[in-house]
């Protein structure tokens, strides 16, 4: 399943004319942040009891360079039309993936967290990640279900 | 379904919080405010849970927490002595676990048809904080408690 | 009595250990997981199980399915932050008397473990 995760993130960006050429994949305990700015979306499953969590966390490099060609706004991060922009992208992001899993499972309304030495635990189940470079930075893109 | 009135949602969060207070940490609450946010951001120092919710309708519930408020949940929750952050972390996903779930409890009992889950919860703590939440509309509650404030804030997706 | 906890939370496995000392509800062993947890129970052979919904590698609902497969006299406390009635019903169905909505104090899991205990 990360690697549809991949996939869909790679064909969004695409769209907006980013390549990616390496993916680095990781596995934890915990869905943990990286990053400096997160959007988290949730998975439920209509009539079971499978959940799971999806995330986008961006170092500042990477948001920066992701708004610079979004939006041609190089205050990124510390404008609301910057941080709508990223949810944007990850709404689009969980639509392509849910796609191309064709699963019963329905996502939650994306929440972006942004600020500094961000910790947190995004899920208490396993997560696998994908990490894409990006602008001189990092792009994460997490998935914990269960 | 029957029309789901959101204000009637918002009131049964509100109640799931004093639940929850009540039987974890045999606390009190009382709603101080409740106004309509008119900003997508939120500005908070302390800790975060957030947790989304999908079905016949969908939304998020975002839950602030003071840090002696913090102390006292991890306590109750089994903790003690020194409380490393990943485990005030999980106290916190777990309180907001908890009010979640008690709160779309009542929310399908009461609309049978809506079948709302409640993704996994998050948690947050960190300096500067900002949340953000775009094309929706909700309710902003601050709660009174020995120990601090708790803020709920909770949203709904408009086009719903 | 011997008692398997499970629950992907480690606090909340906490809060039922710690409910359960001093009491006859000895906790012989935790699982984290669906999988941990069937496993658990064929292994420790306990009396009495309490049980959360969702969890990764298993939820609890399938892996209470598999223990009562195993021991259709399986005793088993379903623990859940929720507590609508469609989950309640779809545990009854399964063959789960008993569930008990999270958080819940010492004295309310203890008379819920005992109330299962006389069957």
């Amino acid at each position: 399943m990360i690697t549809e995760l991949g996939n869909a993130l790679r064909e969004i960006l695409a769209a907006f004319g980013i390549e990616v050429a390496h993916l680095k994949m990781s596995y934890s305990d915990l869905h943990q942040v990286e990053g400096i700015l997160c959007i988290v979306t949730g998975l439920v499953e209509n009539h079971g009891e499978r959940k799971g969590i999806v995330s986008l966390e961006f170092d500042e490099a990477a948001a920066s360079f992701l708004l610079g060609i979004m939006i041609g706004d190089p205050e990124g991060i510390s404008s609301e039309m910057g941080l709508s922009a990223l949810s944007e992208l990850s709404t689009m992001v969980c639509g392509s993936f849910l796609t191309r899993l064709n699963v019963a499972l329905m996502a939650t309304p994306p929440t972006g967290v942004v600020g500094k030495r961000v910790q947190g635990i995004l899920n208490t189940m396993p997560a696998q990640k994908i990490f894409l470079p990006l602008g001189g930075g990092t792009l994460a893109a997490g998935l914990s279900i269960s | 379904m029957e029309r789901v009135q959101f204000s009637e949602v918002v009131q049964t969060f509100a109640e799931a919080i004093r639940e929850v207070c009540m039987q974890l940490l045999n606390m009190d609450v009382r709603k101080v405010t409740e106004e309509k946010p008119d900003n997508a951001l939120i500005r908070f120092d302390g800790a975060v849970a957030i947790i989304g919710f999908s079905g016949g309708f969908s939304g998020r519930l975002f839950l602030g927490v003071s840090e002696p408020f913090l102390a006292e949940l991890y306590v109750s929750m089994g903790g003690d002595g020194s409380s490393p952050v990943e485990e005030q972390l999980l106290a916190v996903n777990e309180f907001g676990n908890l009010v979640a779930g008690h709160a779309l409890s009542r929310v399908n009992n009461r609309f049978p048809e809506a079948n709302v889950r409640p993704a996994p919860p998050s948690s947050f703590r960190g300096e500067q904080l900002v949340f953000f939440n775009f094309g929706m509309g909700g309710f902003h509650l601050i709660f009174e408690t020995l120990h601090g404030n708790i803020e709920m804030n909770i949203l709904f997706k408009e086009d719903q | 009595m011997k008692v398997l906890v499970v629950d992907d939370s480690p606090l909340v496995r906490n809060m039922v250990k710690k409910a359960c000392m001093g009491s006859e509800f000895e906790v012989v062993g935790e699982a984290k997981n669906g999988e941990e947890a069937v496993r658990s129970y064929r292994e420790l052979n306990p009396d009495i199980v309490t049980l959360d919904v969702t969890m990764p590698m298993k939820d609890g609902l399938k892996a209470a399915e598999e223990i009562l497969a195993c021991n259709p006299e399986a005793r088993i406390l379903l623990l859940s932050a929720m507590g609508d009635e469609g989950l309640l019903e779809k545990a009854r169905k399964m063959g789960i008397a008993s569930s008990l909505q999270k958080p819940f104090t010492a004295p309310v899991l203890l008379e819920a473990l005992r109330a299962l205990s006389r069957g």
